[in-house]
């Protein structure tokens, strides 16, 4: 059997693809694992964020839709949105980073209902004709030049599906893009070493009863006292305030399930958890790799967080697809999408830039600065609001700025700082 | 011998994009299952895991 186009994955990109493509009458069929889109139980921040020119767009939301103002993609949407207008960083003895948009005026991002959204684009696709696979996993594929073959397999069944083009749009794990040769080169390098970041591991419990947090109101905690070599994060949930989201993120080495059990009682937030209850909690794992840089090749193109740093939110994920269905529909009339689609791919995110490991290892606070050193930093920017929310190449920017501003006070009181700060090329 | 995943298990279906010959499922429940006449017992699942929910099944 041989379709015009197939798309691996349900999520954002490969259902914006999917409906993009039935709308201008190319039905493709998409391919997905779970079995339906009635529950989401991977864990996600869930954001739409609304920092300008954030991936190349100014996204509004304007009633009951998404606008990207500059490219003009409109998305219906009709649930949840709970604004979020300050994102504070706590060091260990609570000095505190405040993030704000137009000093607390204006949201900086909203936290939306994902799943509503994936099945609100799920029933636009069906309506449209798009066709579904589900509870499929792909197990092996070759680009043969003139197609695309994939195995497949459903209910223990194993069998192959052969299509013209193919957008593998899975998520982050990119196992589908590495059966096409797509990760090589895609593990970072250090010298002459390969630097495999192995996986990272993100737990999310949803929880009601903690004390002496904002609500709508990002809340990262940072330093060895909080038991974590990144920030224990309490934000916000859609279930209304005073219930809350505690995220952590730890590796095979420290499991996010211990890091969890020690910041809830063992850390300086420990008492604002006593009464806390436990209401559900979420996981995924996710291997971190560098960006595509050439995203499309031959006859299948890697769309969304599979060709990203990491991640590139939900909202780019919704950029990606709508730009690969205009790329696969030009490339379907014999002309080149795909190099279109490449170029805007390469400038619209900021993972993609030149200077971007260099400045977001800026982020690097719990791993490079002790609690002291993080106390005296962060008390630097108190009295200051970063104008900025959620970009992970602004934000460090915005805080060694502002710290920056303090450069010879802290040679002065602090050189063993000022040194790390030196070698850290943040000074 | 297969692997086999616990009632741990938070179906975030972060194993089954990680098995390599398409042994792990989601199951009517949601939650995910190995079908052990498929694993071929790389571990993979276990490693892929964020909730160590996966080990390799005990002989006998």
């Amino acid at each position: 059997m041989k379709k015009d186009i197939l798309i691996v994955g349900a999520g954002p990109a490969g259902l914006m693809a999917a409906l993009k493509l039935a709308e201008r009458g190319i039905t493709p069929t998409v391919i997905e694992m779970k079995n339906n889109m009635d529950k989401l139980n991977r864990a996600c921040s869930m954001q739409f964020i609304i920092d300008d020119e954030y991936e190349g767009d100014v996204l509004k939301i304007e009633g009951q839709k998404l606008v990207f103002t500059k490219c003009g993609l409109e998305v219906p949407y009709t649930g949840k949105l709970v604004p979020l207008y300050n994102k504070y960083y706590h060091s260990p003895k609570d000095h505190i980073i405040r993030f704000t948009r137009n000093n607390g005026k204006d949201p900086f991002s909203y936290k939306f209902d994902k799943q509503f959204l994936l099945k609100s684009l799920f029933d636009a696709c069906a309506a449209k004709g798009v066709e579904f696979m589900m509870g499929t996993l792909v197990i092996g594929g070759k680009d043969k030049g003139d197609s695309v073959e994939l195995t497949l397999r459903q209910k223990g069944k194993k069998f192959p599906l052969t299509c013209d083009k193919l957008l593998i749009a899975e998520g982050v794990n990119a196992s589908v893009c590495g059966k096409f040769g797509l990760n090589r080169q895609r593990l970072g390098q250090a010298g002459d070493k390969v630097l495999d970041m192995g996986m990272a591991y993100s737990m999310k419990y949803l929880m009601e009863g903690i004390t002496g947090v904002e609500n709508n109101s990002w809340n990262l905690y940072y330093g060895n006292a909080y038991h974590s070599r990144t920030a224990c994060i309490i934000g916000p949930s859609l279930e209304g305030d005073g219930i809350f989201e505690v995220t952590v993120t730890g590796s095979p080495g420290l499991m996010p399930t211990k890091i969890f059990e020690e910041f809830t009682t063992a850390s300086p937030m420990a008492e604002n958890f006593k009464n806390a209850k436990l209401i559900k909690k979420n996981g995924c794992g996710l291997k971190p790799f560098m960006a595509m840089k050439e995203p499309c090749r031959g006859n299948v193109m890697a769309i969304g967080d599979c060709a990203a740093m990491v991640e590139v939110e939900t909202q780019g994920g919704l950029l990606c697809g709508y730009r690969a269905a205009k790329a696969v529909a030009k490339e379907l009339e014999g002309r080149n999408g795909f190099a279109e689609y490449t170029k805007w791919w390469q400038d619209s995110f900021e993972f993609n830039s030149d200077d971007y490991m260099e400045v977001s290892k800026g982020y690097a606070l719990a791993f490079v600065y002790t609690d002291d050193e993080l106390d005296y930093l962060f008390s630097l920017c108190e009295g200051h609001n970063l104008h900025g929310t959620y970009s992970q190449y602004l934000t460090p920017k915005l805080i060694w700025d502002c710290i920056r501003l303090s450069s010879e006070k802290i040679r002065t009181e602090q050189p063993k700082i000022y040194a790390k700060m030196h070698m850290m090329g943040q000074i | 011998m297969a692997h086999v995943i616990s009632d741990e298990c938070v179906g975030c279906g972060t194993c089954a994009t990680f098995c390599p010959v398409g042994a792990i499922s989601q199951g009517e429940d949601g939650y995910y299952d190995v079908d052990p006449a498929a694993c071929v017992d790389c571990g993979s699942c276990e490693k892929a895991c964020p909730v160590q929910a996966i080990a390799a099944e005990e002989k006998g």
